[in-house]
């Protein structure tokens, strides 16, 4: 076992039950509060809502993201100032989990809400 | 007399959402499409008398003085330069002053009758980026049970 090795498996698992996401990078306006995006990247990942979600009320509900480095390239761990764009709806990013293996960053899991 | 409580509760959702800076305005709702920042939700909260109505034959003609307690929940995104408390008193500050000078709304209250009774701002959330500040506007208008006879 090696880092390409779970990179490579991580990869192939996205490839056969993912679905296209689109991490942002946005930043504040200290006067207006108005949110605006400064860098994005659109890429594969595994998403899966928390189905007990649904007996709360309203439209809000977590969901857990499976992200590989592939994807991510030059965009880096996402942080919890990002926002995720799934199947078009943003959700904000509450829990960011990099997972490492030698050093070697092999994948990203992350909470979402939205 | 026309019932005054869904005519403030919708101008105020009109009010909100039309002060400068606020994205989305929404009522009765946990969030706005979109997660739009920054946001201004009206729950529509409680409606108490502030006159006992009494019993008897025409009690249900009596003019009462009813207090309408909407909660406006002001939702800011906040740290990467910007303070979301800064943003919270700002738009506390517009939502209060572009209410207390809508005509319509003035025109739906007795007595000067809309009350500011104070802002709480929630303990933020330690996983994410978002702020709530909520306060409640007191509305006080004439009320009288016939009239929703004919509703």
């Amino acid at each position: 076992m090696n880092p390409s090795t779970i990179i490579a498996r991580t990869d192939a698992a996205i490839a056969g039950y993912g679905q296209s996401v689109t991490l942002q990078r946005t930043a504040i306006d200290g006067a207006t509060g108005g949110v605006s995006v400064t860098d994005e990247i659109t890429c594969a990942a595994a998403v899966r809502n928390f189905i007990p979600q649904d007996l709360e009320a309203g439209e809000v509900q977590d969901i857990r993201v499976v992200l590989s480095p592939t994807g991510l390239g030059a965009y880096g761990v996402p942080s919890r100032d990002d926002r995720i764009l799934i199947d078009g709806n943003p959700s904000n990013i509450t829990q960011i989990a990099p997972l490492y293996y030698g050093g070697t960053l092999c994948r990203v899991n992350l909470l979402c809400r939205g | 007399m026309a019932d005054q409580r869904e005519a403030i509760l919708t101008r105020l959702v009109e009010v909100c959402g039309a002060v400068t800076g606020i994205v989305a305005a929404a009522r009765n709702k946990l969030d706005v499409p979109g997660l739009a920042r920054p946001a201004v939700i009206v729950q529509d909260g409680a409606e108490t008398f502030l006159d006992a109505p009494g019993t008897g034959r025409n009690a249900a003609r009596r003019l009462l003085r009813m207090e309408l307690s909407p909660l406006i929940v002001v939702i800011v995104r906040g740290d990467n330069g910007a303070e979301a408390g800064t943003l919270l008193t700002l738009y506390r500050n517009r939502i209060v002053a572009a209410v207390l000078n809508d005509g319509p709304l003035g025109a739906s209250v007795v007595d000067g009758g809309i009350r500011y009774e104070g802002i709480s701002v929630a303990a933020p959330d330690a996983e994410a980026r978002e702020y709530r500040g909520e306060f409640n506007l007191v509305f006080t208008s004439l009320f009288r049970l016939s009239d929703l006879a004919g509703v």
